[in-house]
């Protein structure tokens, strides 16, 4: 059985931006519940905050599954914000999942600026200002462009911030917003791009009710971002997977996003395809984030292809997994993968599919 | 004596049972179709092919009686009459409750009984679930519960279905699915496979709903303090124009906190699990009863909502929040009612079924290193039963002193909150029934952390309200009631 957790970290920190630009620090500790309460928050000299935190804290622990009572989180926060400011409310979220482990941050520090009136559903929101904050904080040298920058809300039209905009917790794993009236679901895939710079980017597909059925699949697809021979490859890949899948035509307006905008290769069609399988909710969820990477010349077919750079691939998504992924390879990997391969990322609790076509079985 | 007292019974009772047989009449013919079980009166004749089981509604023993020679029921005091069909039965679930187009259609029938148990688990599912609904156990009905629950277990890891399934991963599934079903309803699966959903549940026609109820809600546009970044309109193209409307339509409703007569439309188009669809032998009640099946509270009509609680919204909140969504304030006395039928149900599936999944638990063989953790685990779930047993009233903090109807909502939380516990650790069980020995250790802090989610539960379910309680040292679960305090003679 693949462990359902990794080790929890005894403590955590996130960061976050005041309206006046300092930088706080939201730090998460646990120890034994014993007879205290599951939550307790500290801002020293502000009871009245310590409050609103815990209830913070308390409301987006309902939209999570697995509750454990055994243990007590306590937060602390070093500055004290102003009264109307509620930037911090998702570092405090956050804090308290990665001292759990709920969630694990890709790279440290965080620094996460959101708030929200309904974090029972997992809703966040945004602010205008949150990105100006952020640049400025930047350009005084509070925090580092490198840090990983997290803000509510959905991405603002600009995007010379190198953040990631997250508009409901579940996003932090790519699932789709149960309440929302547009699903958008992600999907990982590796970039080899020598060595140290390799990472897991994310491709985001968004679909919402087409009103009148269209004439062309591929006109209802947009890539906003992307240049024209890119956005040709999108749309043509979806709306050749979508023909497989029997369903997908004429139904859906699509939006599909990326975490960079350039890259070279292919490499992505595999996670585009099961990230639109899974917003268009035609495919089974895993736990955690969905990682995939294969093309294929034959989407009509369903058929996947391997790609290039296996080895720096695969090692870089041994790294990265966490409890709860789901892995997919071509099926032309499977037996260069090596015997080791699987056990070891079932050991971090993920799985590994090397699959020949997508779909059921 | 008892035998006249018998007969005099069914004699005085024959004319009021012949005429509650009329609608009886109409639903013993769907019995074994859309039927699973059905209610009997004292004097009825147990129809052919159909098991009665006699269940004592204080104590929740149950007996059967087949329909050989076609007895008649004669009834003791305080007992219910049910009979079921073995079936087969035919139905779909949506394995997560965010892929409503991806189902699965399950077959099963209700075995015949073992005989080296004591009670069969679907009678102590009868008894402890369904003794008091009003209405027959439907197809529909019970395959909501049996959503949840598979729902449930595969957000908790203890099934695992994953995008792509392989066969070996399919076949572990089933292996899994099979156990569940059996361990947690006594329902037998025949046949499972993956099915398309789609001409019944359109996710896209869900969303297009969701677009309408958040358009239609009367504060629709909200305007708050900070101004939010509208969604995804910001993206420069026409595919995306519907997309603006806000994140805020009504989401998962934490079932414990929805009062009854929480807009229906809004909650099933919200959770996205209208799905249920029988696949065979259903009708309009299955397509209409989708919609309250998957909004908790609509069970209201029956007095208690068996199967309740979303698996997204498992922890029950010891505060409400403050939820626009919230539905218009009832009146306080229905609310009262609510609450009261609602924790008495599930204080009553709490006394019935912890000592069976005691037993369940003790039923497992431990690796050797791991005996001393089952025995610790055994002596909790123990004390957890009799923590229930002992629970004082929902309306009364000391003889004398009533509660506040708030702290007796929070009470009625925490009890289906316990019950959600003891759901999950349903689902363990039958993990642990099929676990390698090397996993047991694994699964054994699973089942620490579901019993303290129990034992916190049944505290806050005792708590009145106060803000200084803490939880006594012996019913605590964790490190410090596992440290063993050695008897001394030293009197400090």
């Amino acid at each position: 059985m693949t462990p359902l957790t990794p080790p929890r970290p005894p403590s955590a920190e996130c960061r976050t931006i005041l309206a006046d630009g300092r930088v706080a620090t939201i730090t998460a500790t646990r120890r034994p519940r014993a007879n205290r309460a599951e939550v307790k928050c500290v801002v020293p000299g502000a009871p009245q905050l310590s409050e609103t935190m815990q209830n913070v804290v308390r409301l987006a622990r309902l939209t999570e599954t697995r509750f454990d009572s055994r243990d007590q989180v306590v937060l602390s926060m070093d500055l004290m914000p102003a009264a109307a400011d509620r930037n911090w409310e998702l570092a405090a979220v956050l804090a308290d999942r990665a001292v759990r482990s709920a969630w694990l941050p890709d790279s440290t520090p965080v620094v996460a600026l959101g708030w929200s009136d309904r974090w029972h559903f997992g809703h966040i929101s945004g602010s205008v200002n949150a990105a100006t904050l952020a640049a400025a904080a930047i350009a005084a040298g509070a925090i580092s462009a490198a840090d990983n920058l997290l803000l509510g809300g959905d991405a603002a039209a600009e995007q010379t911030l190198d953040a990631e905009y997250l508009d409901h917790l579940g996003a932090l794993t790519g699932h789709a917003d149960p309440a929302s009236a547009v699903s958008s679901a992600r999907a990982w895939f590796p970039l080899h791009s020598g060595g140290i710079n390799d990472a897991l980017a994310w491709v985001e597909v968004s679909v919402s009710p087409l009103d009148a059925p269209a004439t062309d699949e591929e006109e209802t697809i947009a890539a906003p971002g992307l240049d024209l021979t890119a956005q040709l490859a999108v749309r043509q890949v979806l709306a050749a997977a979508r023909h497989f899948d029997g369903k997908g035509l004429g139904r859906w307006k699509t939006v599909v996003r990326f975490a960079q905008q350039r890259f070279q290769g292919d490499s992505y069609q595999l996670a585009l395809v099961m990230a639109d399988r899974l917003a268009r909710g035609r495919e089974f969820i895993p736990r955690g984030r969905l990682i995939a990477t294969g093309s294929s010349t034959a989407w009509h077919a369903g058929r996947v292809e391997p790609v290039e750079g296996r080895q720096p691939k695969t090692e870089l998504i041994l790294k990265q997994a966490a409890p709860g992924d789901r892995v997919l390879l071509p099926a032309a990997w499977q037996d260069e993968l090596g015997a080791d391969y699987k056990p070891a990322l079932r050991a971090k609790g993920a799985t590994l599919a090397c699959v020949e076509r997508i779909g059921l079985i | 004596m008892e035998l006249f007292k018998r007969m005099r019974k069914r004699g005085g009772g024959s004319s009021p049972a012949s005429s509650s047989a009329v609608p009886a009449a109409a639903d013993s013919g769907r019995l074994g179709g859309e039927v699973i079980a059905l209610r009997l009166e004292s004097g009825a004749a147990v129809p052919a092919e159909c098991t009665a089981v006699l269940i004592s509604q204080p104590s929740g023993q149950t007996r059967r009686i087949g329909a050989f020679g076609t007895p008649r029921l004669s009834l003791g005091e305080g007992e219910v009459a049910w009979c079921f069909h073995p079936g087969p039965y035919v139905f779909a679930v949506a394995p997560f409750p965010a892929a409503s187009e991806a189902g699965l259609r399950v077959e099963f029938l209700i075995d015949a009984g073992d005989p080296r148990v004591q009670q069969q688990r679907f009678d102590l599912f009868l008894a402890s679930e369904w003794c008091g609904a009003a209405g027959p156990l439907t197809v529909a009905g019970f395959g909501a519960g049996v959503q949840l629950a598979v729902q449930n277990a595969l957000a908790e890891g203890l099934l695992d279905l994953p995008p792509c399934t392989s066969v070996e991963e399919w076949h572990a599934f089933r292996g899994g699915l099979n156990e569940l079903l059996y361990t947690r309803f006594g329902v037998t699966v025949q046949d499972c496979y993956p099915i398309d959903l789609h001409p019944a549940t359109d996710l896209a026609a869900t969303l297009a709903a969701t677009l309408a109820t958040y358009r239609a809600r009367p504060d629709a546009p909200s305007d708050a303090a900070p101004p939010t970044v509208t969604r995804r309109n910001a993206a420069p193209t026409a595919a995306a124009q519907p997309a603006a409307a806000p994140s805020a339509a009504a989401g998962i409703v934490p079932s414990a906190v929805a009062p009854a007569g929480a807009s229906t439309p809004t909650a099933a188009t919200a959770t996205g699990a209208a799905a249920i669809v029988p696949v065979e032998g259903g009708d309009g009640e299955a397509a209409a009863g989708s919609a309250s099946r998957s909004a908790p509270a609509a069970g209201s009509a029956r007095g208690h909502a068996p199967f309740a609680g979303h698996p997204a919204a498992q922890p029950a909140p010891q505060f409400a929040p403050v939820s626009e969504s919230a539905p218009a304030p009832q009146s306080s006395p229905a609310k009262a009612a609510t609450s009261a039928a609602a924790d008495a149900f599930a204080l009553r599936r709490l006394f019935l079924e912890l000592p069976p999944a005691t037993t369940a638990l003790r039923m497992i063989t431990p690796p050797a290193s791991a005996f001393a953790t089952q025995q610790e685990l055994l002596q909790r779930l123990s004390l957890a039963a009799l923590d229930v047993n002992t629970m004082p009233s929902l309306a009364w903090k000391t003889p004398g002193q009533p509660l506040p109807e708030a702290a007796q909502g929070a009470r009625a939380a925490a009890a289906e909150q316990a019950t959600t516990a003891l759901n999950t650790i349903w689902s363990l069980l039958a993990k642990l029934k099929q676990a390698p020995e090397a996993d047991i250790g694994q699964l054994f802090d699973e089942a620490d952390r579901l019993i303290a989610n129990l034992e916190f539960a049944l505290f806050a379910r005792r708590s009145t309200g106060a803000d200084n309680e803490t939880m006594p040292a012996e019913l605590q679960g964790g490190a410090i009631s596992r440290e063993r305090r050695e008897p001394t003679l030293g009197n400090q």
